[in-house]
């Protein structure tokens, strides 16, 4: 390349590069014969680092028992199980939670069958006299405000000496 | 395989992270090795953001983006790493790794020559160059990929590998 060549250089780069020449590089490597070589170079050196580039990378992978070193890690942290913890949480709650329920269903239906008389006693517990619907008359209502002075719960008229009604 | 488990919902059981780990860590393994260039480094930095994963993974929402994800978790603890050892990169892994696939010496020799030659470039390139071209070179990544772990356009990866590219064309002589 001679050294008024210059200017071609970026071009031949991306000729080398893209494979597509302008015409007027053509027209310019046709009558530069050091250009013309240089452009040939250009484009092994292109072949080369397309072989090289990939290579870098070819073959590279972590060694054998990596995944099984990276959960061993993962284990060691305590995060795993951690982690499982916090995903059954709901069942650490609800399983108690039922347990206990059924121990004390369980429990009353025992004492329930068990205790002699316990049946007879609740139902007594519950009775009622029947008297007890009298209760619930007009009475209660009376009962329910204060008589003035003088006055009584019951206005129950009365003959005076006379005998009027009072 | 690997989008199909993308598509399916992300399962956080042990059996699905180690099935996620399998697929994804000889890629993770690869980002972190293109900016470090030390496999021990590498290795390292690999598990280091499978278990950032794992620590995070209940907080991830799209099963889909685990894979972008993890990239960029490698991708940036390979960062810190190199920016903390500051130290000229070790490529001997990388020779061996070519050199296991040939067998004539002298060829051998050669490609280590050329790929000495090769980081050497890559070291003088500008980082940002540099970046795109080492994540380029990761099997299985694409530009869309490389540029989701850069966080910069399909468009702006394309331009800048073309540059890395025509960079060591010139600076490899």
């Amino acid at each position: 390349m001679k050294s008024d060549c210059t200017k071609w250089k970026d071009e031949l780069l991306e000729t080398a590069l893209s494979g597509k020449t302008s015409p007027a590089l053509e027209r310019h490597l046709s009558s530069c014969a050091g250009c013309a070589e240089e452009m040939t170079r250009l484009k092994a050196r292109r072949a080369k680092l397309d072989e090289l580039l990939p290579g870098t990378m070819r073959g590279a992978g972590p060694s054998v028992g990596f995944s099984d070193r990276v959960m061993a890690a993962i284990e060691a942290t305590g995060e795993w199980r951690h982690n499982q913890a916090l995903r059954w949480w709901p069942l650490g709650v609800l399983v108690p939670v039922a347990a206990a329920l059924m121990i004390v269903f369980a429990v009353d239906r025992n004492l329930r069958s068990t205790v002699p008389g316990l049946k007879d006693a609740q139902r007594l517990a519950s009775w009622r006299a029947p008297t007890d619907a009298l209760l619930e008359s007009p009475g209660q209502k009376m009962l329910q405000k204060t008589p003035a002075l003088g006055e009584s719960y019951i206005n129950i008229p009365v003959k005076n000496g006379q005998g009027e009604m009072k | 395989m690997e989008e199909a488990l993308a598509s399916s919902e992300i399962d956080s059981s042990e059996a699905g992270f180690v099935e996620r780990l399998k697929e994804n860590q000889r890629r993770v393994f690869q980002i972190a090795y293109g900016v470090l260039g030390n496999r021990a480094d590498a290795e390292e930095v690999a598990q280091e953001a499978f278990l950032q994963a794992y620590r995070k993974s209940r907080s991830l929402r799209d099963p889909e983006k685990f894979r972008a994800w993890v990239n960029r978790i490698s991708f940036r603890l390979a960062l810190n790493r190199q920016r903390g050892l500051r130290r000229r990169l070790d490529r001997d892994a990388a020779w061996q790794a070519t050199g296991s696939e040939t067998t004539d010496g002298v060829r051998n020799a050669e490609q280590r020559l050329l790929l000495s030659q090769l980081y050497t470039c890559m070291e003088r390139m500008p980082e940002k160059l540099r970046r795109v071209l080492q994540l380029a070179t990761v099997e299985d990544m694409d530009s869309v990929e490389v540029g989701a772990v850069l966080g910069i356009p399909e468009g702006t990866v394309r331009s800048r590998l073309h540059a890395a590219r025509k960079f060591l064309l010139d600076a490899m002589k």
